[in-house]
């Protein structure tokens, strides 16, 4: 794809820019069937949300109907969800679980990566290996040990059974650690030399200084946390505690389903993930950016 | 008094993580299951429900019921949790595991045996007198029985049969059968289809519910034509293989026959909605269960019949069971557990549910003072199903959430055209594997 004109034919000349064009053209075309395969999904789901007939919605499934927004359109499903749950306490739950966890562990992980990126003490080759071995494990495979450790606290049922065991998070400590190990050290060793002690160091000098991968841990964590399913369904029992992601079992009990129902419930889970998202965006894409070049 | 606890956990959470270096371990560990609680003087003893919330209806006349047991008695008080349909089964699993099961629970019929096998219920034979068991409908007892011992009572079962159009069935010339005695025989309702196939008003002669999805619908609606057909899901003697049973010559004919049928064009394996039969009324016979009663009736109106299964080639069958009771091996309080769940299956309490969700009342003496089911109810059909040994109850084994995902799966695959018994032999290996796996269920 190089942009140099051939030598020989005139820089600008017609053949060239029939060629350009071209390949723009190709390039825009691939770029937007891409998107459309990225969105589909999405504008399925909302415009299928909006469809008040739920005959219609299963007839359009499975065709190019499924992506347009025609028939009797409406917002009754969305009602449906309300008058069927507690939906905002579902989504308060969800909101301040995983505000809980992606704040504690944004303040937890950063630390653990400050003192490993920083500070000199023995062991910390190993604990940093230690950690770095833990992200391979996955969660299930602790999860019935954890469950059977809860109970034994008597946590089930509670906000706490959802945030405390998920603050602390390897991967978040790794993609701090990677950061701070880029950050010049001459910094804080100016302020080491004004009196600085670690805390203030990490406060006033690396905090500021680390935007870009607070944000990418944020959006990581607020991702994995929103959806998790497995360990709520097998911590929480009533109302009261219960995330989204399991309230939305709900609808998926007796038969038909409810289609339009189960649309709208997803729709307005999705829009808070987008809603962060695009708010972090910036800086996520910035983080990626960089990180990719330290390597 | 849990934001109290929250803050008490917080900090203990705190302290053991903080407490990393090698000092003595707490002896003690903090007792924060039980928050001191002020005893009231004339105790009442509290016990748990769990219960799935399935249909508005089916909760809200729980709930009242709650609410009135409560307000009825001063010795027990019941704490009702209603969890997510859905994700049911897991969320029981992953109590009993932690140890943290209700007094008492619902649960599908047929996850039984897998609860009662884990050890997770304590059988009723104690409280329930013969008297009170054979006032239940024989269907009920069956699908509530494992080795011998009574676990569940459900406080309704399920009927499965046809339901037609009695306009295009006399159109078509097709005699209407009236009760169970006077059946369809097989070739009877093969003809059935084929006029019925013929008439310009239908485009597919039966509706088999397809649209509910690969799920316990397909199993539930149709191990019963494998079982007609001399078939079965499980080789019953010792429920140890599916081999030679779920994909022998006998299953292997039966799926044959239902995979024609979409085959020929007598169903719709994608149908649009769920009213092809009482709304749009394009098809001329439904195949499911006594749920559909409301919106076929409202539908069809005088020209809705119900009609028994018809009579199979080797032997009557048809689906039952549905969601039932039992007291957890955990409650602290199985007696108060009892007094709850026979005020549940008290004839008037029954009748309060089934006459909110249209099941079929479970306790024959519930069913005597039915509209729908009591003798020459429109429903009775299903009663003279359940209680004249032509309904099944899906295998008795712990195995059962294998079997039922296998076979549905194998459905799915059949009705979209692969072939039967490539199928059939593909749960049969997962089936068989299992039970391998778990060292054939033994009784404990």
């Amino acid at each position: 794809m190089s942009a140099t004109p051939v030598t020989g034919a005139k820089p600008y000349g017609l053949g060239y820019r029939v060629r350009k064009g071209t390949r723009l053209g190709i390039t825009y075309l691939v770029m937007i069937l891409l998107a459309f395969f990225f969105l589909f999904p999405i504008i399925f789901m909302l415009v299928s949300s909006i469809k008040v007939n739920e005959t219609q919605i299963i007839r359009d499934m499975s065709s190019l109907a499924a992506f347009v927004p025609y028939g009797e359109l409406g917002l009754q499903n969305y009602r449906d969800v309300f008058a069927q749950m507690p939906f905002g306490r579902f989504m308060f739950n969800s909101v301040f679980v995983v505000g809980s966890t992606v704040f504690g562990g944004l303040m937890v992980n950063s630390m653990i990566a400050y003192a490993l990126a920083r500070l000199r003490f023995g062991g910390r080759q190993f604990i940093l290996t230690l950690i770095i071995a833990l992200i391979i494990i996955p969660f299930e495979a602790v999860a019935i040990p954890l469950l059977l450790m809860v109970n034994r606290f008597g946590w089930l049922d509670s906000y706490h059974v959802q945030i405390i065991p998920f603050i602390a998070d390897p991967f978040s400590i790794f993609l701090f650690y990677q950061f701070f190990i880029g950050l010049p050290k001459d910094l804080d060793e100016a302020a080491v030399v004004d009196g600085a002690g670690p805390l203030r160091v990490y406060w006033n000098i690396i905090l500021p200084l680390s935007r870009p991968v607070f944000a990418t841990v944020a959006i990581l964590q607020f991702l994995s946390n929103w959806g998790k399913f497995l360990w709520p369904l097998m911590v929480t029992r009533g109302f009261e505690y219960r995330p989204l992601p399991v309230a939305i079992q709900q609808f998926f009990s007796q038969d038909p389903k409810v289609w339009g129902d189960i649309f709208a419930f997803s729709a307005m889970i999705t829009i808070p993930v987008l809603v962060v998202f695009l708010l972090f965006q910036k800086w996520f894409v910035q983080s990626v950016a960089t990180s990719g070049i330290k390597g | 008094m849990k934001g109290l606890r929250f803050i008490s956990l917080l900090a203990i959470a705190a302290i053991l993580l903080a407490a990393c270096q090698p000092t003595p371990a707490p002896t003690q560990p903090p007792v924060a299951t039980k928050a001191p609680t002020p005893e009231p003087k004339a105790e009442k003893v509290k016990i748990t429900v769990w219960f799935h919330s399935g249909k508005g209806e089916e909760r809200e006349v729980l709930d009242a019921q709650v609410k009135d047991f409560n307000a009825m008695q001063d010795e027990v008080e019941v704490e009702a949790v209603r969890l997510p349909e859905g994700s049911y089964n897991e969320q029981v699993s992953a109590a009993a595991l932690a140890g943290d099961l209700p007094d008492l629970l619902d649960f599908d019929g047929p996850f039984l045996y897998n609860y009662a096998w884990g050890g997770y219920l304590t059988p009723l034979d104690s409280y329930v007198s013969d008297e009170l068991k054979a006032d239940f409908l024989p269907s009920i007892i069956a699908q509530g029985t494992y080795g011998g011992k009574l676990y569940s009572l459900g406080t309704f079962d399920s009927g499965l049969a046809i339901w037609g159009n009695k306009a295009y069935l006399e159109k078509a010339g097709v005699r209407i059968p009236t009760s169970v005695e006077d059946a369809w025989t097989f070739d009877e309702f093969n003809d059935a289809l084929e006029k019925l196939q013929a008439l310009d008003e239908v485009e597919y002669a039966i509706d088999f519910k397809m649209n509910y999805g690969q799920g316990e619908w397909y199993t539930y609606g149709f191990s019963p034509i494998v079982q007609g057909f001399g078939g079965d899901l499980i080789d019953r003697t010792d429920y140890m293989s599916a081999d030679g049973v779920l994909n022998g010559p006998d299953a292997v004919k039966a799926m044959t026959w239902f995979q024609g049928l979409f085959q020929k064009g007598y169903s719709n394996v994608k149908p649009a909605g769920d009213d092809d039969f009482y709304g749009r009324k394009i098809t001329a016979l439904s195949y499911v269960g006594h749920w559909m009663w409301t919106p076929h009736k409202e539908g069809l109106g005088d020209d809705l019949v119900l009609i028994p299964m018809p009579k199979w080639p080797k032997r009557p069958a048809t689906g039952m069971g549905s969601w039932c009771w039992g007291i957890t091996s955990q409650s602290k309080h199985p007696e108060a557990a009892w007094k709850f769940l026979e005020y549940l299956i008290d004839p008037d309490q029954i009748l309060r549910m089934t006459n909110a969700n249209g099941a079929v009342p479970a306790r024959k003496s519930a069913l005597a003072k039915s509209d729908l089911y009591g003798e020459g109810g429109p429903l009775n059909i299903f009663v003279q199903q359940l209680d004249g040994g032509v309904a099944i109850p899906r295998p008795i084994t712990p195995a059962y959430p294998t079997i039922t995902e296998s076979f549905a799966e194998a459905v799915q695959n059949i009705v979209t055209g692969a072939d039967v018994k490539t199928e059939l032999d593909k749960a049969v290996q997962k089936i068989d594997q299992d039970i391998e796996d778990n060292q054939g269920y033994p009784i404990k």
